[in-house]
């Protein structure tokens, strides 16, 4: 009997109908004093909040700041505070004010609502729908407004705080051969645009090949003789977070190029390790493989250059 | 003010459960900002803030791969530098820079200026060290110009065995170029809705490369010159209204490379001379323009964008070959008329048509329209013989994608979406002139409680091609074999699956797991990849030891393996049935533990310990081959091992000290470099590379700086 009633309870909660939220009779205000009041409690709060006077979020001349004129300053954010920060009954919980990230009990599309209403015109132009969105991603699990710096906008830092989701992308970036983001030298948001984008992938530019064009502009072209995947989609090849074959290839040539290619005679034959360097030493193996002879493989602009051996 | 009023309205909706907000909750006062001095806010003062720090470093041995991206590819002592600093002046102006390892050759340095809200200038400049190879010899001169010779008194041959002046004529060389960056870019905030954006780069490319040459029957390695030039603007205009925005842009590319050809001597017995064409100069504009618009019912939201770009490339052309005995013809032209356009375009509609209840369409166009000239070349075929006049392809792609989705919140525990996403690809010029795929998705989030959460997604698609057709070559002996379908427009099923599990049993205690499979299955093509699979399983682990003690432990394990089924055959042209597979077995393991320690000593010692490590290994094995072909390849490995100690010891406020050790040793095993000599192929002459494999050990000792108020220090 108890397991059932715990059974239906657990049902109940699960497809919503015991779900709640936090509400009160009255409309809250907001507090007598700003952020004045705030910092009397919070100043030395754990996790630090003051650095925020350091960033954009805390500066007093920019008009679009919670902290300019005549703004709501922690209010513009966390909402009106003065139940927050009144007298409370001994015993009672305090009032909640806004928060954010995934484990605040405000909901987090209310949450990114309100940092979209300033940040409109920095991100919302493909937010809504877009990968992040719909997986109900809170704009304050990757963004740290309050320390001096928000590890997400720096090139040394940002990968970290992408793996927290990503993980399986981390692993990526020790392959033997993979872009320089374990260096530092490269970001995630080189090439991706996690507030939305219209292509996929959420690419910074607008399609995958473009946005590799971005570093890689001598392969965009359009030359006499194409190699069609490569115009078509880099990633018919390439593992662009990295790889265990060199140049970030998918699979290791001469197999690679066999799966695309087989007219007769060395293209269609298999090898095997009878053709390395202690046997036959093939040129279809070793060193530059199939590049040996087909050297443009990302496409020749040579009259001759059909074959790509030119 | 918009801020003020989406508060309010999200205050109300709070208030109301999640329902949408009524008139009455706008009528919120508001507060009496003659009372709000924020007389306790620490805003900073004019003055200079931030650190800068120095060291010196000492790196124990040479390593190309080792000094790949970081610069530290010479044994000895590096003097390297970073900052991090700020000046802020009074109403609102500053000036900051931010540059990292100055001193090597993977700087980057960042300076901006403005007042935040009004304007900003910011100038860039960051280097990236490629050091590809250091273990290659040459036999020729002139590396990184557009002409290679040999060495006089030079013996040519049919094979590398008959080169007799080889060993006397190789000569140590680097292959490796840096690529560095040069940036300016402005914004000026004109209103609070109205801003501008602008920047411009400009990226050179300069070294040596590798390349090849080749003529009938025999090849070379070669160096070929890096010297590109990249120029690249953005500018946009930004409005963003209430509840709406829009963003008119443009886009330029422009890249310059100084050497249209590389021309050098052929070693072996045949044409004296080779020439292959290097990147022609290409351009790019696009025009761009995008914007969202929320309506106010069912909090529904717009976002559409267009983009029409073009591409050019009209470098004059190289003759069809450099050796004089050939009498090629004419060209049809003297400088190729490359053109393609490109337009790009979304519009996605989302809506919340109840609280519980997202829904999300979007329909996606892309367009690569080649509109280059097609003329018939008369190839003369790697210097050496004039082949059928071919008329070059000129391959165009259409893409259009239709998406649905739709997702629910059952409740605070369960929360569930589920889609539908077509993507059509045309293709011009092609075995496949169309292929569709249906993609059907399902994604279910549990949070029973509050420790832990569960995600599952599971994605089955089915892509189908349109009939296959050959495509015309420059003979029988080029064509294909006809039961060919290659991987990327072939029928395919697809399926995958995605499990994660986060637990956090206490504060101090989290662990994720997570596992991810993906199967290809191409059961319509006899030849070509017929299969592939992925699978990998993480897992991380942070645990807080003991006081300020942070641990960190992760491993990962990725396994990718294929299936490429061959039809090896002679005759010509190639119509032989499957006889042999190629299956590929690809590991990647990575595991790791990071130790943080900060706060010892009375807060005046911090430490950091960090070790990893990744394992990779590849296995090819030939089955059912032809002929003598029947031995599998030995195992491709490689071992990267890490460990970085790191102590920061705060002598005051203002300084501390740093002492590191890393070190970081790489191994591989790689048969395709492995034993193979200059001479080793015999119709092949090459650098002779070997895998770069290194231990390297640095020591670092340095300070940092903290500009910080005497009111801090005390």
């Amino acid at each position: 009997m108890l397991l059932r009633a715990s059974v239906v309870s657990f049902a109940l909660v699960l497809l919503g109908m015991a779900d709640f939220a936090w509400a009160q009779d009255e409309e809250p205000g907001f507090s007598r004093r700003g952020a004045d009041g705030c910092i009397g409690c919070h100043s030395d709060w754990d996790p630090p909040l003051m650095g925020i006077f350091q960033t954009p979020h805390g500066s007093p001349h920019d008009m679009r700041s919670p902290f300019g004129e005549r703004q709501l300053q922690c209010e513009a954010c966390h909402g009106p505070g003065a139940a927050h920060g009144g007298r409370v009954r001994r015993g009672d919980p305090r009032p909640p004010i806004i928060n954010f990230g995934s484990e605040a009990w405000t909901p987090i599309p209310q949450q990114n609502a309100l940092c979209l209403d300033c940040h409109e015109g920095h991100v919302g132009e493909q937010w809504a729908g877009s990968t992040h969105d719909i997986n109900t991603v809170a704009c304050a699990d990757c963004h740290s407004l309050h320390p001096p710096s928000d590890p997400m906008l720096s090139k040394r830092t940002q990968a970290d705080a992408c793996y927290a989701c990503h993980a399986n992308v981390k692993s990526d970036f020790l392959k033997p051969s993979a872009h320089p983001v374990r260096q530092g030298k490269l970001a995630c948001t080189d090439c991706h645009n996690p507030h939305g984008s219209n292509s996929e992938g959420l690419l910074v530019r607008s399609n995958l090949n473009e946005t590799c064009y971005s570093c890689h502009t001598e392969k965009r072209g359009p030359l006499v003789w194409e190699h069609a995947p490569v115009v078509e989609d880099c990633t018919i090849c390439h593992d662009p977070h990295g790889a265990v074959h060199p140049s970030m290839l998918t699979r290791r040539a001469p197999l690679l190029c066999q799966s695309c290619h087989t007219p007769s005679g060395h293209p269609s034959v298999p090898y095997d390790s009878g053709n390395l360097a202690g046997g036959t030493a093939s040129p279809f193996v070793l060193a530059g493989n199939c590049l040996s002879c087909h050297t443009q493989v990302h496409g020749s602009n040579h009259p001759s250059g059909k074959a790509l051996m030119r | 003010m918009n801020g003020n009023r989406t508060l309010k309205v999200i205050v109300a909706a709070l208030l109301g459960a999640g329902t949408a907000a009524g008139p009455v909750a706008l009528a919120q006062e508001m507060p009496d900002f003659d009372q709000w001095q924020c007389r306790f806010c620490p805003f900073p003062e004019a003055g200079v803030e931030g650190s800068l720090g120095a060291s010196v470093l000492h790196v124990s041995e040479d390593s190309a791969r080792f000094g790949d991206y970081t610069g530290l590819d010479e044994k000895g002592g590096y003097i390297n530098a970073d900052a991090d600093v700020t000046y802020r002046a009074e109403g609102g102006y500053a000036a900051s820079v931010d540059a990292r390892n100055v001193g090597l050759d993977s700087r980057s340095i960042d300076l901006r200026a403005g007042r935040q809200g009004s304007w900003v200038v910011d100038l860039s400049w960051d280097e990236l060290p490629r050091r590809l190879d250091d273990s290659g010899r040459t036999v020729y001169s002139g590396l990184g110009s557009d002409t290679l010779s040999l060495p006089t008194g030079w013996v040519r041959g049919n094979f590398t065995f008959d080169l007799a002046a080889l060993d006397a004529s190789l000569r140590d060389f680097t292959l490796g170029w840096d690529r560095k960056t040069t940036g300016i870019g402005v914004e000026v905030v004109q209103s609070q809705r109205l801003r501008y954006e602008a920047e411009w780069t400009r990226q050179t490319k300069e070294g040596r490369g590798l390349t090849w040459g080749n003529f009938l029957g025999v090849a070379h390695d070669l160096v070929k010159p890096l010297d590109y030039q990249t120029d690249q603007v953005d500018a946009a205009l930004i409005y963003a209204g209430s509840g709406w925005n829009v963003r008119v842009g443009y886009y330029g590319s422009f890249f310059s490379n100084k050497d249209t050809a590389l021309t050098w001597d052929n070693p072996f017995n045949g044409p004296d001379r080779g020439r292959s064409a290097q990147a022609p100069d290409n351009r790019y504009h696009q025009g761009q323009i995008s914007g969202a618009y929320r309506f106010s019912t069912w909090d529904t939201s717009l976002n559409a964008s267009y983009a029409r770009g073009r591409m050019e490339q009209t470098d004059a052309l190289l003759q069809y070959t450099v050796n004089p005995a050939i009498m090629a013809p004419a060209l049809p032209l003297q400088e190729f008329d490359g053109r393609a356009d490109t337009t790009h375009a979304n519009l996605r509609l989302t809506s919340r048509p109840a609280d519980r209840l997202r829904l999300s369409a979007e329909y996606r166009y892309s367009e690569r329209d080649n509109q280059s000239g097609q003329y018939d070349w008369a190839t003369v075929q790697a210097d050496a013989f004039t082949t059928l006049p071919f008329m070059n392809p000129v391959y165009s792609f259409e893409n259009r994608d239709l998406s649905l989705m739709a997702d629910y919140r059952f409740s605070r525990m369960l929360h569930g979406s589920a889609g539908w996403q077509q993507k059509v690809r045309e293709r011009d010029y092609q075995n496949v002139d169309r292929t569709e795929e249906d993609i059907f998705w399902g994604q279910l989030r549990f949070r029973p409680m509050s420790e832990l959460s569960l995600s599952f997604r599971g994605e089955t698609s089915s892509r189908d091609a349109s009939d296959y057709q050959a495509i015309p070559g420059t003979g029988a002996g080029a064509e294909q074999n006809p039961l060919l379908r290659k991987y990327y427009q072939a029928d395919r099923d697809r399926n995958l699956a995605q499990i994660q599990a986060d637990f956090t049993p206490a504060t101090r205690v989290s662990l994720s797991v997570r596992y991810e499979r993906a199967d290809d299955r191409y059961d319509e093509s006899l030849v070509g990849l017929i299969s592939s699979e992925y699978d990998q399983i993480s897992a991380e682990a942070n645990l807080q030891v003991w006081k300020a003690l942070v641990m960190t432990a992760y491993f990962s394990r990725d396994n990718y393996d294929s299936v490429t089924v061959g039809a090896g055959s002679f005759a010509v042209p190639n119509t032989a049935p499957p006889n042999w597979q190629g299956r590929t077995e690809d590991r990647h393991d990575v595991q790791g533990v990071a130790l943080s320690w900060p706060g010892l000593v009375d807060g005046k010692l911090d430490l950091r310990a960090d070790w990893m490590r990744a394992d990779t290994t590849g296995d090819i094995d030939i089955v059912n081959p032809l002929g003598s072909a029947a031995n599998p390849f030995p195992t491709l490995r490689s071992k990267l091992t890490g460990t970085e100690l790191m102590a920061d010891w705060h002598l005051n406020p203002r300084w501390s000290l740093n002492l590191g050790w890393r070190w970081e040793k790489y191994s591989a095993d790689d048969w395709s470099k492995d034993g193979v000599g200059p001479a080793t192929i015999a119709n092949v002459l090459t650098f002779g590379s070997q895998t770069l494999d290194y231990d390297v050990n640095i020591f670092l000792l340095g300070f940092k700086y903290n500009f910080i108020r005497e009111k801090e220090e005390d």
